[in-house]
């Protein structure tokens, strides 16, 4: 009698035991996804911001012209901008290390910046690789033009393309991208 | 001596029981500082946007957002932004800085884990250029 309540109670213990180990692993997933999501939130908004800052470097000639356009000329100086403002919007140092976030492991990459320079019918896709321009120019009445992110080309745009890695569950470090299109004319 | 086992076996659950508890009440706590930024950030976000149109950061408005921040249960906040009317085209700058309670888990004096209170201090930096054409 006494051996069958000490089971008893044992197996209760067992019990209480697996369903605090649960709900610790579902509070310990929880909290770092809701880090993760903060995370990834905030970076979009600082490359919005920092994309922005190529509006600097609009070309005030063509804005003044009779069918007045937005765009930018001086790619290398919109590049170094947009640069400076996500360095000091990401709290990066120079080396685009991150000065005190512990989520982010090692410097950023900047992957991609496009401008999509929008003249009436045709948009001049300007990539930049390995630190040159290259230019390539469509037109928007033969072919929808689309960002990487599927974004479709009406107005002057922005695009920037980081990767990082990130500390994910359980100490894992994964590689993430984060890609923001910035419509300089009509902000989205 | 067979009271003795049972009290030890007493003693090792309420052990396990206890921790299990302090570590569970540890990784809620943990997402208070969390929720915490993120509205923070959500703020900074709303008024670094509306700052690019305006060019600068009110008076007024600088008052609103530290109030804003304080209700969201930001300590010590610190804010410095652009706070007169720039041109198009001149970078704009709203930085702030707040003081949130972290609780680390210490194993200082006891058995038993205890909370330690550890303040920190956040920065949101936000940059970006003006674009009031008025």
């Amino acid at each position: 009698m006494m051996k069958k309540k000490y089971k008893g109670i044992m197996t209760a213990f067992i019990l209480f035991c697996v369903f605090g180990v649960i709900v610790i692993t579902v509070e310990a997933v929880s909290l770092k996804m809701n880090i993760l999501r903060a995370l990834a939130e905030q970076t979009q908004t600082d490359l919005v911001l920092s994309n922005s800052a190529v509006y600097k470097y609009i070309d005030k000639k063509a804005l003044g012209e009779v069918e007045a356009r937005v765009i930018i000329n001086d790619y290398t100086a919109a590049y170094n901008e947009m640069k400076e403002y996500l360095i000091y919007n990401m709290d990066l140092s120079s080396n685009l290390t991150p000065k005190s976030d512990a989520i982010i492991k090692g410097p950023i990459e900047i992957k991609d910046f496009i401008i999509y320079n929008v003249k009436g019918d045709t948009v001049d896709v300007v990539t930049m690789r390995n630190g040159t321009f290259q230019v390539e120019t469509k037109n928007k009445t033969l072919e929808k033009i689309l960002t990487p992110n599927k974004y479709e080309i009406n107005n002057t745009t922005v695009t920037t393309t980081i990767e990082m890695d990130i500390e994910n569950m359980f100490g894992r470090v994964e590689r993430q991208t984060i890609s923001v299109d910035t419509d300089i004319v009509k902000k989205n | 001596m067979k009271k003795s086992k049972g009290s030890m076996q007493i003693l090792g659950a309420a052990i396990v029981v206890a921790t299990i508890a302090v570590f569970s009440a540890y990784l809620i706590y943990q997402n208070i500082p969390v929720f915490i930024k993120q509205d923070a950030e959500r703020l900074a976000r709303e008024y670094i946007f509306e700052m690019e149109q305006e060019g600068y950061l009110s008076a007024e408005n600088m008052l609103s957002l530290k109030k804003e921040l304080e209700d969201e249960k930001c300590k010590n906040v610190k804010i410095t932004a652009t706070n007169s009317k720039v041109e198009y085209g001149m970078h704009i700058y709203l930085n702030i800085e707040y003081d949130t309670v972290l609780k680390e888990l210490s194993m200082e004096d006891g058995l038993l884990p205890k909370f330690k209170d550890k303040t920190i201090t956040v920065p949101i930096p936000n940059k970006t250029i003006s674009k009031c054409t008025s």
